[in-house]
């Protein structure tokens, strides 16, 4: 009976022996990225086409052997774009979940108020990479150490968009923004850019955080149409803002209406268009959106190129127990793209970090990336003392149906 | 149900009362909120400018808006903040909550507010469209880097209050509600004797005293065990009803008696009004009776005095009549003596003179021999008459009533067989074995018997005569015992009497025969046998052209 037992027996056991350890090496090989983002609620386009950009690289390489073998996989939580869900999902992540890092968050008052967490964590090396937002608290001290930032800021954006408004001589402007830290910090960025020019910002309206591109925003045309504003720059998710752009062209406010990368461009001219088609009128006219990210259009940039055949060949989608049904997927956009860029950088960090990849060592192989070619004609390049990846700010504006890049400001010149 | 009155004042009065204590509390309890929740929103709200002060000032000076922005953010999520925004040294304000837009009031006291730099200042501020809130100002380094508004809002105080108040309105209600239950069965008890009462009362003075089982149930139901005012008065009233029920009861009694005794009257003069009308009937039929007897007597006395008459006729002429008879009777004889004579003088004289002496001689011999044969038959008419005077004939003796009927029956059967052989009726007969004998002059009754049995066989044959073969004659004879009579009947199926017949048909000489059939005799004779010499009675029932019946009665014994 022994005998026999030993006999067939011992090579079974050895089997599964070797299965668990394997089994267990490739759970180790696993390098899980922790991502909180609006899938759900009013902005939730945002989060899942940041989502989808990034997923459609990291397919990408999972199935070409992953990073230095190892298999990256996405853990993503909803917070429908608030502060209190962010936090609680950050804390699951970090300490449920064990994440390697933190990636691709959605939104200023949320990433606002996760900082405080990354100091809390910061013993265990939690860092937050790439958040889609280019406000200034993760930018500045005491929480720029724990962020990685690709984007530009807001500060950048908005200087931009002021510089240029200036510039074909439309001084007054108003601003339309996101009651919150979003808003504080894009208004902050318009107030810094003109003072530079010794002006002042000549009106501001505020909507609140989960308006709904059904709501009415009348109100807000009114107080700004008062003030007699050249033009209006909007820092706000793309419902509120297409809701002020529709409210404003209803009540023949033909001034020129700027908004920044966050809005969500694609997701906002698609509600423009759609009400647009259904009033027969033009919602699209006079509209200038500023990117962090070169123009999906530009083929002649390898990175839009692979961009393009990665999200055709993948169109990803995020798991559907935290997202809202009903969501049409764009094919590409501006937030898609920088998803992609962001997951181009991330993959090439965890490259970086070797096979055995450890927390602590995060800071140091980003800090030490020094003009990365990511394919967009613009290196990126990190620093002890420059958490920020890029500094570029695209214009653009509506024609046709779609964005194309705006080289020419001057149809607005007063 | 119908609601008591009492208990109808009470709820006025209860509801009156339950509104000057709800007014009363809820203003207290509005006023002791509306103090302590100021002051707990003045608090809170010092408490969250001055943190936010306190963690704004390294902010101000190092950092952006935004990380104000979301500490006014996370402040904005404590209740009862309305708003806050932050105003830097120039009071610009670089940070705040409201939307769509800074209000001008806010403007204005963020733009003037240089006492604020002081300290926690509170004050009260309207916002046209947004409401009423408590601003709370919080100096951020001592004022030099500017300060905290914290606006808290009033129209939570005035939620949190008008809900509580609700509350405890509500509470108030449900007792109220409790209590006017509680009152009700409270005030139903002492108001449903009392109604009970009243209704017991009512029915006393209605003279509800019919049923002992009501009031029985009645008394049950009173509140005599209790010992209040109630109970005594509910002791009164049955003590009150016990003797109202005793002067009613003897009432009801001499009532009662008054009423058997005209019921007794009633029934006396009923009785006695039968029996007057009993005595009226009998005297009724009495003089019916004498009527009858009257009638009789008269017939009697007219039969009599005419069968005297006749007697008398007959007695006259009986005497020249035997003569008549006799005489003619010899004259016949002589004839054939004188005859003979001739005969034997034949030779003597002339042959013509005797043909014509013979031929004279037959003459003189048949109407000799005709008066002879017609004295005979007035001989025989005269001895009928003679047999009415003839007062008594025969003696009574025991008779079978039955026997001699049938014997009789035979006879007139036969005689009218004799007379004409074509003749044949059919006859029925019913004799009653139990009569036994009876007393009766069996001469005479069998006169009567042979007397309608041929008179029945001649009107059944009559009627045969004139209908024809599909006709039987019959003759049906019965006899029946009435104790101490005996019925006989006679009936035939012929022609019937005629209505104006029928009262002269006892009379003598009346026949509806043809003449020289029938003496007229038959019947008077029977009614005298009958009637008068054997006090029986006979009566005719007939029915015209179908039949007549003649029943006579006889007693068995003589009276």
């Amino acid at each position: 009976m022994r005998r026999y037992f030993k006999r067939y027996f011992r090579p079974f056991w050895l089997c599964s022996l070797l299965c668990i350890l394997l089994s267990g090496w490739v759970y180790a090989r696993d390098l899980v990225i922790g991502v909180s983002a609006a899938f759900k609620g009013p902005s939730k386009g945002l989060g899942i086409e940041l989502y989808r950009g990034s997923m459609a690289y990291i397919e990408h390489i999972n199935r070409s052997g992953g990073a230095n073998g190892r298999r990256i996989v996405i853990k993503a939580y909803d917070d429908e774009y608030n502060p209190v869900p962010a936090v609680e999902n950050t804390i699951k992540l970090v300490k449920e979940d064990n994440v390697f890092l933190l990636f691709d968050y959605v939104g200023t008052p949320t990433v606002t108020r996760v900082l405080p967490l990354l100091k809390i964590y910061s013993d265990r090396s939690i860092y937050l990479f790439f958040p889609f937002t280019g406000a200034q608290p993760h930018r500045q001290a005491p929480y720029d150490e724990f962020v990685f930032n690709l984007r530009a800021s807001y500060r950048q954006e908005t200087g931009g968009l002021v510089d240029n408004f200036v510039r074909i001589n439309r001084k007054r402007i108003a601003i339309f923004y996101q009651a919150d830290a979003y808003g504080r910090s894009g208004w902050d960025g318009v107030k810094r850019a003109l003072s530079r020019y010794g002006l002042k910002i000549v009106g501001e309206a505020t909507y609140r955080r989960g308006t709904k591109y059904t709501d009415s925003l009348k109100q807000q045309v009114d107080i700004l149409k008062k003030t007699d504003a050249d033009a209006v720059i909007c820092i706000g998710a793309y419902a509120a803002c297409a809701a002020f752009i529709r409210d404003a062209r209803d009540s023949n406010w033909q001034v020129p209406i700027a908004n920044v990368s966050f809005v969500g461009s694609e997701s906002m001219l698609g509600l423009l268009l759609e009400t647009g088609s259904k009033a027969g009128r033009d919602y699209t006219a006079d509209l200038i959106n500023s990117q962090v990210v070169p123009s999906y259009e530009d083929m002649t940039l390898p990175a839009v190129r692979e961009y393009r055949e990665l999200m055709d060949k993948y169109n990803p989608i995020p798991p559907t127990e935290i997202m809202e049904e009903g969501y049409k997927p764009l094919k590409y956009s501006f937030v898609s793209f920088e998803g992609f860029l962001n997951a181009k950088v991330l993959v090439e960090i965890l490259r970086r970090m070797g096979s055995e990849p450890e927390r602590a060592d995060i800071k140091q192989v980003v800090e030490g990336i020094k003009n990365l070619d990511i394919g967009i004609n613009a290196p990126v390049s990190f620093g002890q003392q420059k958490h920020q990846g890029l500094d570029n700010v695209y214009y653009t504006t509506v024609e046709g149906g779609r964005f194309i890049p705006l080289n020419d400001w001057k149809r607005w010149a007063k | 149900m119908k609601m008591s009155r009492l208990f109808r004042k009470t709820l006025i009065g209860a509801i009156i009362l339950f509104g000057v204590i709800a007014t009363a509390t809820s203003i207290l309890s509005g006023w002791n909120l509306y103090s302590r929740l100021t002051d707990e929103f003045r608090s809170k709200g010092a408490a969250i400018a001055r943190s936010i002060a306190d963690s704004s000032v390294e902010t101000l000076l190092y950092r952006d808006p935004s990380t104000i922005q979301a500490l006014l953010d996370q402040a904005l999520e404590i209740r009862g903040v309305a708003y806050v925004f932050v105003v830097d040294a120039q009071n610009e304000i670089i940070a705040h909550t409201f939307v769509p837009a800074v209000p001008d009031e806010v403007l204005k006291i963020s733009s003037g507010a240089q006492s604020v730099r002081e300290g926690t200042a509170i004050t009260d501020l309207r916002i046209e469209g947004m409401g009423d809130f408590i601003n709370v100002s919080s100096p951020i380094l001592a004022g030099v880097a500017g300060a905290v508004h914290v606006g808290m809002d009033r129209k939570i105080i005035s939620d949190d209050i008008r809900s509580a108040v609700i509350r405890q309105q509500l509470l108030m209600l449900a007792i109220f509600l409790l209590s006017v239950i509680a009152a009700y069965i409270f005030v139903n008890r002492i108001s449903r004797p009392l109604t009970k009462l009243a209704h017991y009362a009512n029915r006393i003075a209605e003279h509800g005293f019919e049923s002992a089982a009501n009031s029985r149930s009645d008394i049950a139901s009173l509140p005599v065990r209790s010992d209040d005012e109630v109970g005594k008065l509910a002791q009164s009233f049955i003590y009150m009803e016990s003797t109202l029920r005793r002067y009613i009861g003897d009432l009801q009694r001499t009532t009662a008696e008054l009423e058997e005794y005209s019921q007794k009257l009633e029934q006396k003069v009923e009785e006695r009004t039968a029996e007057l009308r009993e005595k009226n009937v009998q005297l009724e039929q009495t003089l019916q009776q004498i009527k009858e007897m009257q009638n009789q007597i008269i017939m009697q006395e007219k039969m009599a005095s005419l069968g005297g008459l006749t007697a008398g006729i007959a007695h006259e002429i009986k005497n020249p009549l035997n003569f008549v008879n006799n005489f003619a009777a010899l004259s016949v004889d002589l004839t054939r003596e004188l005859r003979d004579e001739i005969r034997n003088q034949k030779d003597k004289l002339d042959a013509g003179a005797i043909d014509y002496i013979e031929e004279i001689l037959d003459d003189l011999e048949l109407n000799v021999t005709k008066i002879n044969e017609h004295g005979k038959r007035a001989d025989s008419i005269v001895r009928g008459m003679l047999l009415h005077s003839r007062g008594k004939s025969g003696e009574r003796q025991p008779t079978d009533i039955n026997a001699l009927l049938a014997e009789y029956v035979n006879l007139a059967y036969h005689g009218m067989r004799a007379q004409d052989s074509t003749f044949n009726v059919k006859i029925e007969s019913d004799y009653d074995s139990s009569i036994g004998l009876v007393k009766i002059v069996p001469q005479d009754i069998s006169r009567v018997f042979l007397n309608m049995v041929n008179n029945a066989c001649y009107a059944a044959n009559g009627k045969k005569q004139q209908v024809g073969d599909g006709f039987t004659p019959t003759i049906t004879v019965r006899t029946r015992n009435l104790g101490d009579k005996v019925e006989i009947r006679i009936r035939d199926n012929g022609k019937g009497i005629p209505k104006e017949a029928r009262d002269k048909i006892f009379n003598p000489f009346f026949t509806t025969k043809p003449t020289g059939k029938g003496t007229g005799l038959g019947l008077s004779i029977s009614y005298d046998i009958i009637v008068q010499q054997h006090k029986g009675e006979i009566k005719i029932e007939t029915e015209e052209g179908s039949y007549a019946e003649f029943i006579i009665i006889l007693p068995k014994e003589p009276a």
